[in-house]
């Protein structure tokens, strides 16, 4: 069991190669990024602008692929289809509620991590 | 100075992509790395430099932020439209078939998925790139020389031939079988002036040792 619940470190730590700067920086990118992106994707539902859709989750699924948050991965990857191939769209916005409530949980413990690292 | 860095261009529209693979990629000492957030700025970039990147590691989807960006794929067509002897390594998130096959069909050296071994990946073609362009000047320098040496032999052939059946090379040097000419030196005659004025000057000395 790791140190949280819904991140998992282990592959930005492998990828900072001890550089406490490089995390701080990827977790602040994250923070600023991901809700802009989910705020980029309900306005894609509400436009029904699926390929932007599919590529907002495309670039998501590697951001929480640095946190460890491989639920997530696999949730944009399907909403990523779905977007892009412009199938499933009634799932859509079920999957995005869930991924942004997923970020919520995560935000949480990324700015404790975040908190960690600066006064280290 | 000629950097012997090998200049790498980073292009990718994420963020937190870009950075990592900047970060992961400059711990090697032999790459230098630049990175852009557009495909359009890298080249840009590349054109106005003298100084060309070997490789170009660029994102296939560079449209996510800037929905008029132009793609990774359409970049790639340009870098090779404009003959910058960069290799691209195309990205993506994408496990797709056809776009792998699309980014090769145009001329891609590779395409990388974004995966955890993606940046491993992205290294080793670099290396393996930079060995084939060192290879490749190689050869061709050596092409050259042989080329100048069999160029100077073929001239010193042409002119030993040239001399075997004309030595004379049309009349332009003497030839050397025909032995040279007596030449007689023609002394002019005496005029009946310089007759005269010698046997006065022979008088006078005569008269002068008399005395």
């Amino acid at each position: 069991m790791g140190k949280y619940e819904h991140i998992d470190m282990s592959y930005l730590e492998e990828l900072a190669l001890g550089s406490n700067k490089f995390k701080v920086e990827m977790i602040e990118s994250f923070l600023k990024s991901t809700p802009e992106s989910i705020t980029q994707m309900k306005e894609a539902i509400s436009k029904a602008n699926w390929k932007t859709l599919g590529e907002v989750a495309h670039k998501l699924k590697t951001s929480f692929s640095f946190v460890g948050m491989e639920n997530m991965v696999q949730l944009s990857r399907e909403i990523q289809d779905a977007g892009l191939e412009a199938q499933n769209i009634e799932e859509i916005p079920r999957m995005v509620e869930e991924l942004a409530d997923c970020y919520l949980k995560s935000e949480v413990e990324l700015k404790k991590e975040l908190e960690e690292l600066k006064n280290n | 100075m000629v950097s012997k860095r090998i200049l790498v261009y980073l292009v990718d529209d994420d963020e937190m992509y870009l950075k990592t693979a900047f970060h992961t990629l400059s711990q090697n000492r032999l790459f230098d790395i630049k990175s852009f957030t557009s495909g359009e700025k890298a080249l840009a970039a590349a054109k106005a430099s003298k100084r060309k990147p070997y490789v170009i590691v660029l994102d296939y989807f560079l449209n996510t932020e800037d929905a008029n960006a132009i793609s990774g794929l359409e970049i790639l067509k340009q870098v090779k439209q404009a003959k910058l002897e960069s290799e691209v390594i195309m990205l993506s998130g994408l496990e797709n078939i056809d776009v792998a096959v699309n980014s090769i069909k145009y001329g891609a050296y590779d395409y990388v998925v974004k995966n955890k071994s993606a940046f491993i990946r992205v290294q080793n073609d670099i290396k393996r790139v930079y060995r084939q362009m060192i290879k490749d000047k190689e050869t061709k320098k050596l092409r050259v020389f042989v080329f100048s040496l069999l160029y100077v032999i073929g001239l010193v052939a042409g002119v030993a031939v040239l001399f075997a059946v004309d030595p004379t090379f049309m009349g332009l040097l003497p030839d050397p079988m025909k032995p040279k000419e007596k030449t007689n030196k023609v002394v002019p005659e005496k005029t009946e002036d310089q007759k005269v004025m010698y046997v006065d000057k022979t008088i006078n000395f005569q008269d002068t040792l008399q005395k």
